[in-house]
Order: C-alpha cells, then sequence, then structure tokens
C-alpha cells in the first residue's frame, strides 16, 4: 500500500490598506504595525471562497495543467478571526499552490497581502507552529503600554461581528 | 538577515521633497516590510533624467545629493528596521558618468541601469557601482552574454532582479518580465544575484515575503538555495561592498557592536548635518559617528531610579 504524501501550508492573510484605521496611526511602534496589519477578515469569508480564489490564480498563471494542481486542495482550518488558515495539499504540487497564492491581491475587493508562514508534513506542527506565533505576536503588542494599544484593539474587535466560526477539525 | 534593496522613494528629482502625505504612506510600507520579516531595507531614490542631463541638475552642494533623511524622517523605525539609501541612475551616454563619485560619498548603495548596450559594457568595466538592474518590463537594452555578466559578478557587481514586476496585473509585461529574468539567470549562471521588491507606494499590497518570491523564483529556474541566497548572503554582500566604500579608509573599517560592517546604528544618518557651514557627513569622516558615552555609577542609579 502506498501511502499518500501531503502538505499541510499554514497562511495568514494581511490587510495593509485596510480603512478602518488611520495611515498615521500604523506604524509608529511594533505593537501599532502589528494590529493594523493583522486585520480580521470579513465574516463572508470563508474556506471555499479562498480555494476558489486559488483556483482562479492557477487558472490565470499556469493555465489548464496548474488547475489539474488543485485536486485534492482542501482547506483544514479557517478563522477569519485571526485570518489564519491551514490548506491540506499533495506534496508534488505544493509550490505551484503556493506560487498561486503569492500571485493574490485582492479579496472580497480588498487589497491583501497571502503570506505562507510555513509548509510542513503534518498539521500537528502547523498548528504549533500558528500557536506559538499568536503567542510571540500578543507578547509584542501587549509588551508595551498596553494602555494607549486598548482603544485600537477596542475598535478592531468592534469592527467585527462578535460570532466566531471555525472550521478547525484534527487531521 | 532579510535584505529588501529596493522601495522606491516618492521623489524624482533633487529639489522638491515628499509631502507628508507621501511619507506616512512610505512609512506604512515600511511597517508591512518588518512585518513580513524584513530587517534591512533600502530605501531607493530614483532621478527622472538619464545621464545625458543630470549633469546640470545636480546641486552644487553635496549635502544636498542625498535627499533621503533617516535620521529626520524615519525615527519610528530606530532598532526595528536598518535603512540604507541608494540611488539609481539611468545611463544612456556612457561618456557623462564622472559625476557618479559625487553620489558614492553620500549615498549606501549605487545602483545603475543601462539604457544601451554600450552603458552596460562601460558600467561593468569601468564604474565603480554595486548594482545592475534593468527595467523588466521592456524589452532588455541587448542580448546578456555570459562573458560579459560573469566578469561583473567576479568584480562584484551583483544584478537585480524586481518581483514587483512579476506580479504586475498587466500579463503582456509580466510576461516580458518573466522571459527577461529568465535570460538573466541563464547567463549569470545563477550567481550573483539580488532580488529586491521594487515596489512604489501606491502598490502596498504588492509585498510578499521572501520564502513566497523565493518559491517563485524556484519555479522560473533557480535553484532552491540560491533563490534564498538572493534575499540574505547575496544582498548582505552587496550592501556591505557599497558601505565599506564609504566607510573604509586604506586597510582600515569601521565596525559597529552588534551587525559587524553592516550595522549602521553608531552612524549620523544624517546626510545633510553641518558645522560651521561645511558638510561634516561625507565620506570616511571619523566626526560622522556618534559618541556613546559610558555608564559610571551615577548613570545607573539615575537609571533605575527611573525605572
Amino acid at each position: 500500500m502506498v501511502r499518500l504524501k501531503t502538505r499541510y501550508i499554514l497562511f495568514e492573510i494581511l490587510y495593509p490598506q485596510r480603512n478602518t484605521i488611520p495611515i498615521e496611526e500604523s506604524y509608529d511602534t511594533v505593537s501599532k504595525s502589528i494590529i493594523s496589519l493583522h486585520q480580521p477578515s470579513s465574516q463572508q469569508v470563508n474556506g471555499k471562497q479562498i480555494i476558489h480564489l486559488i483556483k482562479a490564480s492557477l487558472q490565470k498563471n499556469f493555465g489548464d495543467y496548474g488547475t489539474s494542481m488543485a485536486v485534492g486542495l482542501t482547506m483544514r482550518y479557517f478563522s477569519t478571526r485571526t485570518s489564519t488558515g491551514i490548506l491540506r495539499v499533495s506534496r508534488s504540487n505544493c509550490m505551484y499552490i503556493v506560487a498561486a497564492m503569492t500571485f493574490i491581491s485582492s479579496l472580497e475587493d480588498e487589497k491583501c497581502i497571502f503570506n505562507c508562514i510555513g509548509v510542513s508534513g503534518s498539521i500537528k506542527k502547523c498548528e504549533d507552529r500558528s500557536i506559538e506565533r499568536s503567542r510571540l505576536m500578543i507578547r509584542n503588542v501587549g509588551g508595551t503600554n498596553v494602555a494607549t494599544e486598548s482603544d485600537s484593539l477596542t475598535r478592531m474587535f468592534t469592527a467585527g461581528d462578535a460570532s466566531v466560526e471555525d472550521s478547525s477539525h484534527e487531521g | 538577515m532579510i535584505c529588501d534593496l529596493n522601495v522606491v522613494y516618492p521623489q524624482e528629482d533633487f529639489k522638491s521633497p515628499p509631502s507628508g502625505k507621501d511619507l506616512t504612506k512610505l512609512k506604512a510600507c515600511l511597517a508591512v516590510l518588518e512585518q513580513l520579516g524584513y530587517t534591512h531595507v533600502a530605501l531607493n531614490f530614483e532621478p527622472q533624467w538619464s545621464t545625458g542631463s543630470i549633469n546640470k541638475q545636480i546641486p552644487t552642494d553635496i549635502r544636498l545629493v542625498n535627499p533621503i533623511n533617516i535620521e529626520r524622517d524615519f525615527k519610528e523605525f530606530e532598532g526595528r528596521l536598518k535603512l540604507y539609501t541608494r540611488i539609481t541612475l539611468k545611463v544612456d551616454d556612457p561618456s557623462q558618468c564622472q559625476n557618479i563619485t559625487r553620489f558614492q560619498q553620500v549615498f549606501d548603495i549605487v545602483a545603475v541601469e543601462p539604457k544601451t548596450e554600450r552603458a552596460l559594457q562601460l558600467a561593468i568595466t569601468n564604474l565603480e557601482i554595486d548594482i545592475v538592474t534593468f527595467d523588466y518590463q521592456e524589452r532588455l537594452p541587448c542580448y546578456l552574454k555570459h562573458k560579459t555578466l560573469c566578469s561583473a559578478i567576479d568584480k562584484g557587481i551583483h544584478f537585480e532582479i524586481k518581483y514587483s514586476d512579476i506580479l504586475e496585473s498587466n500579463s503582456h509585461s509580466r510576461a516580458q518580465a518573466i522571459s527577461n529574468i529568465k535570460q538573466l539567470i541563464r547567463a549569470s549562471r545563477s550567481r550573483g544575484l539580488v532580488c529586491s521588491s521594487g515596489v512604489s507606494i501606491p502598490d502596498i499590497f504588492r509585498f510578499r515575503s521572501s520564502s513566497d518570491i523565493a518559491n517563485l523564483l524556484e519555479l522560473i529556474g533557480l535553484d532552491h538555495n540560491r533563490a534564498n541566497q538572493s534575499f540574505k548572503d547575496w544582498s548582505l554582500q552587496v550592501l556591505l561592498s557599497g558601505r565599506l566604500r564609504i566607510k573604509s579608509y586604506k586597510q582600515v573599517v569601521t565596525v559597529s557592536e552588534e551587525g559587524g560592517l553592516v550595522d549602521n546604528k553608531m552612524e549620523n544618518k544624517d546626510w545633510n548635518d553641518t558645522k560651521n557651514g561645511s558638510a561634516v557627513n561625507i565620506k570616511m569622516n571619523v566626526r560622522s559617528y556618534l559618541k556613546v558615552k559610558k555608564e559610571n555609577a551615577v548613570d545607573r542609579v539615575k537609571r533605575r531610579r527611573t525605572e
């Protein structure tokens, strides 16, 4: 029996041109730039839509040959709150999928940056990495003068809807 | 240490400084780069003239030659990003290049964009530069020969790939860019390549992390290790060679505390700083270094009290 070899891609979506935060406040300190870039995605965005976007990008950049790479492409986890997700692809097609994601520049008519944080053979490692990353980010945000940052944090949380809908399940 | 040696500075001539709005946008760009993991960033000043007509435009006062004032305008990024300045000259008439020494005194990196085959030849053989770059969305000025490029790489000149041209939305110019980059990789035998963004401020969403672009370059035909090196080792080599031109004298070099030769933490980055009416911060000036006072017992007590 031959094993199916897979790769898990951990990615995040950055929003450099959100208008909820004025541009003058987006770079002063490390914590401000983290908050202004790592924004929640809109509630309408779901895993299927991103898969569709990647397929469209594959079609545009690599043609029908590229679209064949999307066979077996599934979203294992996506959270609109943190704009982070984990994709499952077969090992041989991994490079093309990452390339297709680099070519994407807008999501739901909003400019965005797809950033692939890591590629791993097991979903566990991707999750670990994601947790470690968010922990580091929170330390950077909260480390210096929490009081001044709190208003931009509340703005961030009131901007999105309160209900969180994660489609997470173990692989 | 991941470098991006080309973030376009929003200014096209020596006289008109960028508006405050442009500067804030540029800072937002730098914040994006920081979040994507870059540590060394060079701001690129591109005068609009090519060498034939630039001679009349260069200010005679050396302090006005470099319009980018990192010390004054980019205070927020101290300790977060290491910022450098770079100039890119468009060369069409090779006989008009004597003024290049003036730029070497005040810019960390000097790059050349040859427009003709003769200009490319001259840039490689005669000029003291760090980077050769091309406009990838147009046709290259000539067929790139392996011999010419490799002699340049042996001399220590690097060739630049701008990834914003690959991410361009216009598919014709993108195809041209990819074919040009393939030519460059072939002619240079995948050595001495530097990959940088080349993004100007309206295209802030074009920034990508270095690993994504390395993956893209791998698909274009560069091998994995070299694609990564173009962001790390080779870019650092460019910075090093460019800065040694300013920061060395005979066989003496200046070294800062942590980052070795590339670090510019202790330097006076204000190029138009003056003392008694004359420019102090030009090539090889010892006084352009900031003095660090050693902490004594009184200071220690004061520091503890404030903490």
